[in-house]
């Protein structure tokens, strides 16, 4: 089973310490939302646990083998990554975007091979973008970007997803839509890491919670044990209040 | 996409016609059949001395370096993620001609004329090393094309230092026709000097040209689908810098054909970098072709540089491409 | 004549360089800029205006012994001016020239060669010879034309010294040009000899009418 832990992690850059010694596991099977304010260190520890960048101490590893270490290829068969930033430097068609997924694969784009186009078609399906396919990417609203970008990281069919800050600016329906696709892949046997800053849809959807505030991991566990009015309160400074696993925001602190 | 699929052959064939052609024309025209039998090994000595060693090798030298540029512009292209990249506005030409001259006019090339294509490979080398190391800490077009002109400019002030302190003498017309670039009585001896590295830097260029597509998706997600961004960048600099120092070499500095035929070529790739290459290639080498069929042709006293054809048609096509670029680009 | 000017003090060729010199007599063609001849003018130094030569020995102007004969008379020589005519005339009446009609082409390491118009044809015509190129004027070498025919002789000048410098791109490397040096007649001519209409000519005419014989 593919693993993907981080032991210990911190990363220190310049006099600035952005994670300080966060330890967890992503496993397939998991749906894990990792909260925390801006500048908690969400997207660091993720770009460290992937070996985009070198820890100052701790290490990641995949598999038992160190991130650092990973071939890119490798990483790419075994985790779909989606950034925070998704620009596109050229208006590629929406079925290219997609094949990209299969990169690490040996796709070249207008060459795929029966295995690959399957898996795009499967992707595209699964997103419900096949009307879009042979669209010029630079023409499509923003929902539909999302979905394009969630079609290229299945298309990898990948056991492991790392997706930052997938669903920020979109309007609530897509926002819904997108993670029930990450709900569907989980239930097939993949497993996802997203960040999100809605508080409400993580604890809807996902079945771990991680906590970071200031680099650290303040929490890790079901929803049902780490949502608590209190843990707003510290982590974002907000004063709410939490029945079943639904919030209500009252304003700052 | 029918078009896409008609395009890589059709291309071919218009070079061949181009070359073809540039055998017709010249200060005598000779007519298709004798071109044909100085091909095919029959004719006169006399047609055969001006098909095989006047007019195909000039025209096969426009070919040589057109198609190293339209390569190496649309590679860089791809690299840096911007239509504006390409080897003569970004300094690379110009760079690898100062080295180019240096090794000519401190007499370097006495010790081999192999010296000459290293020295332009070297200065190219140099510069598309410089510029991929600047991409990597500005996130800016604007600020990379910049470099690229202070470098052109650099490279050309520092060459004419050169000229003026030099123990070669030097002559006006020869600084000139590096700088603009031309094709004028080349022969196959040229050609060889530069065809081994014109080979090696296109074929490294094709080999790692997939990388090229995974970009778009800028270097972190890139990254993340699998793309190794140090070798890419790497091997793309390393091949833009062997073709186009080659090309230097052979012709001197020619500007802008390796953007405009990438900007023509990528609409029918469906913008794909990657699959922009061979075409890209292609459509510069049969511009040059019929550029230099132009320059022959052309009544004017002087003969006139190939590069200013080039830059007559290109610079314009430039500054369209600066005013169009929309924000996704960005 | 280079030999004994070793040694002589040079300025650059700048009228400001010149005027602090306080030179009593200035000898130019073109040096010291446009305005030389004004500065020259208004500071009260006499100017030696050296003449064009554009033929070899006519009634026409620019005549060689002409041109010797006035700057003879400039530097205050003139007895001096007419010996060296007197030998010249000497020489080009003892040329002994085959009208055979043999053609030659003029070839230098910049790739250029002249038809008619210029004083170097002249010179080949004086020495017998019939000039291979016809356009007029100073142009490259024709090459798509030497792989049709080929001149009888070749007039190869500058091309012991480094001075008329061999670019990159001369017509003069092309293989079809270097095949015409290695042919049996090429008369070597040293730069100098051709240049600016001195009297030296004449060793290059007699050069070529010995090699124009052959």
């Amino acid at each position: 089973m593919t693993k993907l832990t981080a032991t210990n992690l911190t990363l220190k850059v310049k006099d600035a310490t952005l994670v300080e010694a966060a330890s967890l596991g992503l496993v397939p099977g998991e749906f894990i939302a990792l909260l925390g304010p801006n500048g908690a260190g969400k997207t660091s520890l993720i770009r460290a646990m992937l070996g985009l960048e070198y820890p100052t101490d701790g290490h990641a590893s995949l598999n038992d083998e160190d991130t650092r270490r990973l071939n890119p290829i490798e990483r790419a068969r075994s985790i779909a990554y989606l950034p925070q930033t998704r620009p596109l430097a050229w208006p590629n068609t929406v079925r290219d975007v997609v094949s990209l997924g299969r990169f690490s694969h040996g796709a070249a784009l207008g060459r795929l091979k029966p295995a690959d186009s399957d898996a795009v078609d499967r992707a595209i399906a699964a997103c419900d973008i096949k009307h879009l396919a042979d669209r010029n990417a630079d023409t499509l609203s923003g929902g539909e970007l999302a979905r394009m970008h969630c079609a290229r990281a299945f298309a990898a069919e990948a056991p492991l997803l790392i997706a930052d800050e997938p669903i920020a600016a979109l309007d609530p329906r897509h926002q819904f839509r997108i993670l029930d696709l990450i709900a569907d892949y989980v239930k097939q046997g993949g497993g996802a890491l997203v960040v999100l800053h809605d508080i409400q849809l993580a604890a809807r959807y996902a079945s771990r919670l991680i906590w970071m505030k200031d680099g650290h991991i303040v929490a890790d566990g079901p929803p049902a044990e780490t949502l608590t009015a209190q843990r707003l309160q510290d982590i974002y400074g907000i004063r709410a209040t939490v029945k079943d696993l639904k919030i209500e925001m009252a304003g700052p602190v | 996409m029918s078009v896409a699929r008609w395009l890589t052959p059709g291309l071919a064939l218009a070079c061949v016609v181009a070359i073809f052609a540039a055998c017709l024309l010249g200060s005598t025209p000779l007519p298709p059949d004798r071109v044909f039998a100085a091909f095919l090994g029959g004719a006169d000595a006399g047609d055969r001395l001006v098909v095989w060693t006047i007019r195909f090798p000039r025209a096969l030298a426009a070919f040589l370096v057109g198609a190293a540029l339209g390569l190496s512009g649309a590679a860089l292209q791809g690299l840096l993620r911007n239509p504006l990249a390409e080897p003569g506005v970004l300094g690379v030409s110009a760079t690898a001609s100062l080295a180019a001259t240096f090794s000519l006019y401190y007499g370097l090339v006495a010790f081999s004329p192999w010296i000459l294509p290293l020295a332009a490979i070297t200065g190219a080398l140099a510069a598309t090393a410089l510029l991929a190391l600047a991409a990597i800490r500005t996130r800016s077009v604007v600020t990379l094309i910049l470099i690229g002109v202070g470098l052109s400019s650099f490279a050309g002030a520092l060459m004419s230092l050169l000229l003026n302190i030099a123990p070669n003498p030097f002559s006006l017309s020869d600084m000139i026709s590096w700088m603009l670039g031309s094709v004028a009585n080349r022969s196959f001896d040229e050609i060889i000097l530069a065809l081994p590295f014109l080979i090696a830097g296109s074929a490294i260029l094709l080999a790692t040209r997939r990388g090229l597509s995974a970009l778009t998706l800028g270097e972190e997600a890139a990254s993340g689908v699998g793309l190794n961004l140090r070798n890419q960048r790497i091997f793309t600099v390393l091949g833009a810098g062997l073709a186009t120092g080659a090309s230097v070499a052979l012709a001197g500095a020619i500007g802008f054909v390796g953007i405009v035929a990438p900007l023509l070529v990528r609409p029918f790739v469906n913008h794909d970098p990657a699959r922009s290459l061979i075409p890209s290639a292609l459509l510069a080498g049969l511009i040059l072709v019929i550029a230099d069929i132009g320059v022959r042709i052309i009544p004017t006293t002087n003969e006139l540089k190939l590069g200013v054809v080039a830059a007559l048609l290109g610079a314009p096509v430039f500054v369209w491409i600066a005013m169009q670029r929309r924000a996704a680009y960005d | 004549m280079r030999h004994e000017a070793v040694g002589v003090p040079t300025v650059r060729p700048l009228a400001e360089d010149v005027l602090i010199l306080k030179p009593d007599l200035v000898v130019r063609s073109f040096g010291g800029g446009p305005n030389a001849g004004v500065f020259f003018e208004r500071a009260g130094i006499p100017v030696l205006q050296v003449g064009w030569a554009s033929n070899v020995d006519s009634e026409e102007m620019g005549s060689i012994p002409s041109l010797i004969q006035s700057m003879a008379d400039g530097l205050g020589h003139p007895e001096r001016g007419e010996a060296l005519v007197a030998e010249f005339r000497e020489r080009l009446s003892a040329l002994e020239t085959q009208q055979t009609g043999s053609t030659a082409l003029y070839m230098t390491p910049a790739g250029v060669t002249t038809g008619s118009g210029s004083l170097v044809h002249e010179m080949m015509m004086t020495a017998g010879l019939e000039n291979f190129q016809e356009n007029a004027g100073w142009r490259s070498l024709p090459l798509e034309r030497l792989a049709y025919e080929q001149p009888d002789v070749i007039v190869a000048a500058f091309f012991e010294t480094l001075t008329n410098h061999p670019n990159a791109w001369s017509a003069a490397k092309h293989p079809v040009a270097r095949k015409q040096l290695d042919g049996p007649d090429v008369v070597a001519l040293q730069g100098a000899w051709t240049a600016c209409g001195g009297w030296f000519i004449m060793d290059a005419i007699e050069a070529l009418a010995e090699g124009g014989i052959e």
